[in-house]
């Protein structure tokens, strides 16, 4: 099934959900959509091209997509967060240097936690990572982490400037390199997720050679 | 949007061979059912982004809710929708 086609199955849900979901300002869907579609499989023939390119073996990749400007690569399925040596996360997204993760649990009760939001931001120096517990946008409690990140490296590769950085997470998983670079008009965010700076330039140099 | 779409894909193969084996009634039928079992603002917050196609920000100003908040949800979402259907025997 392509995910056109689930996205025009969706178009057909019970009406009373859809005139639920926008009880106020309804508007139709596009039909713009089917050439935005259209668009969305030719960037993903490009990502496709960058995957073979890239040329990773499955045992050093889980996951490379392309989702608006981002590629991202992982190098296994869960990048756990500690606090107080206590997992907090067990699947953490990044989202252009923001995060969410959630998990269960009761706040008091580190054993037991249950539907833990967990946010945070790249602050140039340092990443803070807020973690809420509760049903979504309920604030029960609060902590706040400090992760350590490498100063941010600026360098050229393949003729294409590159940024690079590392968040050191204090583990003893891997660490997580990003590097930003534009090409072709188009802002990449590449997250390689290895402990190896030299295997992040070689993954630059497969995603921008020439 | 291409990130409405691209969402989507998470929750099928991208195989154009499968979907064809199936009965589309059944299928908007098992999506109805699986919409059924959620509480009303998540299944509000699916609608809005899935048949409206409204943006993150949109929904989140709706919902007061942050956008990450929205973004984690939808995830969460999808993946149930995509674990519903293939406990009920469609292979996406």
């Amino acid at each position: 099934m392509k995910k056109e086609e689930l996205y025009d199955v969706l178009g057909d849900v019970n009406e009373i959900y859809v005139n639920e979901a926008h009880a106020t300002a309804k508007k139709a869907r596009s039909l713009w959509i089917k050439w935005i579609a259209i668009a969305a499989c030719l960037c993903l023939v490009v990502a496709g091209a960058i995957r073979i390119g890239i040329g990773l073996t499955p045992s050093q990749m889980t996951d490379i997509f392309r989702e608006g400007n981002l590629i991202e690569i992982t190098g296994q399925d869960e990048l756990p967060a500690l606090y107080n040596g206590k997992l907090l996360a067990f699947n953490l997204n990044f989202e252009t240097y923001e995060f969410y993760y959630d998990t269960d649990g009761a706040a008091e009760n580190t054993d037991d936690w249950y539907s833990l939001l967990a946010s945070a931001r790249n602050t140039g120096g340092y990443v803070i990572l807020h973690c809420m517990f509760g049903e979504t946008s309920v604030e029960d409690w609060k902590v706040s982490m400090v992760f350590t990140k490498e100063a941010t490296t600026t360098t050229t590769v393949n003729g294409v400037e590159v940024q690079i950085a590392r968040n050191d997470l204090s583990l003893q998983y891997e660490y997580w390199h990003y590097a930003i670079f534009e090409y072709d008009d188009v802002v990449y965010d590449v997250r390689v997720q290895s402990d190896d700076a030299e295997y992040v330039y070689e993954v630059l140099n497969q995603l921008l050679q020439r | 949007m291409p990130t409405v779409l691209d969402e989507l894909a998470g929750c099928v193969s991208g195989s154009d061979t499968v979907g064809q084996t199936y009965e589309r009634k059944e299928l908007i039928a098992a999506i109805n059912n699986f919409l059924s079992t959620l509480p009303a603002e998540k299944r509000n917050i699916f609608v809005c982004r899935y048949w409206y196609t409204d943006s993150i920000d949109e929904i989140a100003a709706r919902y007061d809710m942050t956008y990450g908040a929205v973004s984690m949800l939808l995830n969460r979402l999808r993946t149930k929708l995509r674990n519903y259907l293939v406990e009920r025997g469609y292979e996406l």
